[in-house]
């Protein structure tokens, strides 16, 4: 599943470590969900939809 | 929001080792070992004690390994859910490769091949050593594979 989070991340001047931080995951999840290695539970999904405050699809593509 | 631990935390030379963490989930585990050896070498030299208090000493080793058990549980739940994914599958790996090797061992010893320490089978020290280092190893591909 492809998404934005990097993208997203870079535009608030965030680093992965201060990401994870908000989020209470460690910064291998971050990195892991960036690089498309790991997708995340619904509930983390829904955490970053709420920082980010987009909505769940415009930061991941389920047809990605 | 509070940071949530991580496998290299408790992993030696990982560059993030923590050995108050390594600490307290290690403790019951010395705690094991340590009253496993005493009461061995208690066995050894009261052979003709009471049968109950040679299965008490023999057993009681049993009681800090289940709780070492517990604080596993305890780690493992104050991961976050990649490093809760990690672990399943690196216990997965060190579970069912210790089965295997015991296995193999129990074959060899069937057929009398010479296997010198195992020759009685894998027994709880040799099994442990193998779980921990399959551990050990898959915690270290794990961690690299998500770094």
């Amino acid at each position: 599943m492809k998404n934005r989070l990097r993208e997203l991340r870079a535009d608030n001047n965030w680093s992965q470590a201060a990401l994870a931080d908000q989020l209470g995951v460690s910064r291998q999840t971050v990195n892991a969900i960036e690089t498309g290695k790991y997708d995340p539970s619904l509930p983390l999904a829904f955490k970053l939809a709420r920082l980010f405050e987009k909505p769940i699809e415009e930061i991941f593509d389920a047809e990605g | 929001m509070n940071k949530s631990n991580t496998t290299e935390s408790v992993i030696l030379f990982s560059g993030h080792y923590d050995w108050r963490k390594d600490f307290r989930l290690s403790l019951w585990l010395l705690l094991a070992a340590s009253s496993y050896g005493a009461g061995q070498t208690w066995l050894r030299g009261n052979a003709d004690a009471d049968l109950y208090l040679r299965l008490a000493v023999g057993l009681f080793p049993l009681l800090p390994l289940l709780l070492y058990g517990r604080s596993w549980m305890r780690f493992v739940r104050s991961l976050d859910e990649l490093q809760r994914r990690m672990q399943l599958e690196v216990w997965l790996l060190a579970s069912l490769g210790t089965l295997m090797t015991g296995a193999v061992i129990a074959v060899l010893n069937t057929n009398g091949v010479p296997l010198g320490v195992f020759s009685h089978g894998l027994g709880i020290g040799g099994a442990f050593f193998i779980m921990m280092g399959l551990w050990t190893v898959g915690s270290i591909v794990a961690i690299r594979r998500y770094r």
